[in-house]
């Protein structure tokens, strides 16, 4: 069954994974880079990115960031070759992975560093979108079989 | 080939190529991507001399490059060490400070090299150098590092206003950024990195210094006498090590 309403919880994610993607793959190329991340919108960007929160056993945390992006982009690709529901389903039940993550980072930056770094808060409100669609969706959709 | 195989080629396809042409647009957009490798480029002491920080006389025969991170404990440790080495010899080793500040890990070091250069525009350069390092647990990982310095700056009657503006100043920034791209050219990958008139010390002991210092005068001094006795009268003895830096 691929009613309207899925039909835009599926582009919603497919358009909103990817923007994360990018995002968190531009900070993890400018940890490697060993460059620091300057801010145009927010102050603090340097004080965050080179936190020790940044970094977790040696990996930078947005590499997490990147691959978790990637998933969801690659299963909502499946999703859309296949239409199978159970893709879709997986990349919903994923998708609080990211949330939480977004709000132990944003506590942090909060409470912790109080300092905020732009890109971080972007990727925070890109998986609290896919979080949002991934339970209307969850929601929606009851296990049928 | 069946149709719906065709269109899932496609689809993934132009997937993979959109993401990956994204990707390298990005890293071409954001300075790209540092491979960390090194070239052994050696150290040219001449190159940026009128604004380095040099410590001891302009003439030495010895000069020790030190490559180094105001938030670093081992950097701190290696004080002392260095002092007791210009101390011991008073004329023949001078000493230039270059950052190489470990951003990744520390998070108030590239704030603490430009404020040591703030501080260095009224001439103070290595007084600030030296509460920095004293005074290095205060404020490492302290959020309100920035107040802290602007303490010390004007515990060392600083002109505090121009200090904060200086501190706006972006030529801080890439005075730090220029110190810490020698060092990547020279080979340096942590701190303290020490150079003996361009060559990389391997022990950063007293002993290690004593041992290499004496090793280099012991080269100049043969240096000297073979001009000498080839009979153009030493009037450049130091062919081979390198000029004194001459300013700041």
């Amino acid at each position: 069954m691929t009613s309207k309403l899925t039909t835009w919880i599926a582009r919603g994610l497919l358009l909103v994974s990817p923007i994360g993607f990018l995002d968190a793959t531009y900070l993890t190329l400018k940890h490697y880079a060993g460059q620091t991340v300057g801010c145009t919108i927010t102050q603090g960007c340097e004080i965050v990115t080179t936190s020790s929160y940044s970094v977790f056993y040696g990996i930078p945390v947005a590499l997490f960031g990147v691959l978790y992006y990637l998933l969801i982009v690659l299963l909502m690709i499946a999703y859309v070759d296949r239409k199978q529901e159970n893709v879709i389903r997986l990349a919903c039940w994923i998708t609080p992975v990211g949330f939480v993550a977004s709000l132990y980072f944003v506590g942090i930056q909060a409470f912790v560093l109080q300092a905020w770094c732009q890109y971080c808060i972007g990727s925070a409100i890109t998986s609290t979108l896919l979080f949002l669609l991934g339970m209307t969706y969850l929601a929606t959709h009851k296990r049928s079989n | 080939m069946k149709n719906s195989t065709k269109k899932s080629l496609y689809l993934w396809g132009g997937s993979f190529l959109a993401l990956g042409l994204l990707v390298w647009g990005l890293a071409r957009m954001s300075g790209g991507y540092n491979s960390g490798t090194f070239n052994a480029v050696p150290l040219d002491l001449t190159s940026a001399a009128e604004f380095e920080h040099v410590k001891g006389p302009m003439d030495a025969g010895v000069t020790i490059v030190e490559y180094s991170d105001f938030q670093c404990p081992y950097c701190k440790q290696a004080v002392p060490v260095v002092e007791q080495i210009l101390a011991e010899y008073p004329d023949t080793v001078n000493l230039i400070y270059r950052h190489y500040p470990l951003r990744q890990a520390h998070a108030q070091t590239q704030l603490a090299a430009e404020v040591s250069e703030a501080a260095g525009r009224q001439g103070k350069f290595w007084e600030m150098h030296d509460v920095l390092f004293a005074n290095q647990e205060k404020w490492s990982g302290n959020l309100g590092a920035r107040s802290i310095f602007e303490a010390y700056a004007e515990a060392l009657e600083l002109d505090v206003a121009l200090f904060k503006t200086d501190l706006q100043d972006r030529a801080l920034a890439e005075k730090v950024q220029h110190d810490y791209e020698s060092g990547n050219d020279a080979g340096v990958r942590g701190t303290p990195t020490f150079f003996i008139n361009g060559v990389k010390l391997k022990v950063p002991s007293y002993a290690g210094f004593v041992e290499a210092i004496n090793t280099e005068l012991d080269r100049l001094e043969e240096v000297r006498e073979s001009t000498i006795n080839a009979g153009e009268s030493g009037s450049n003895p130091e062919t081979v090590g390198t000029d004194a830096p001459t300013a700041e």
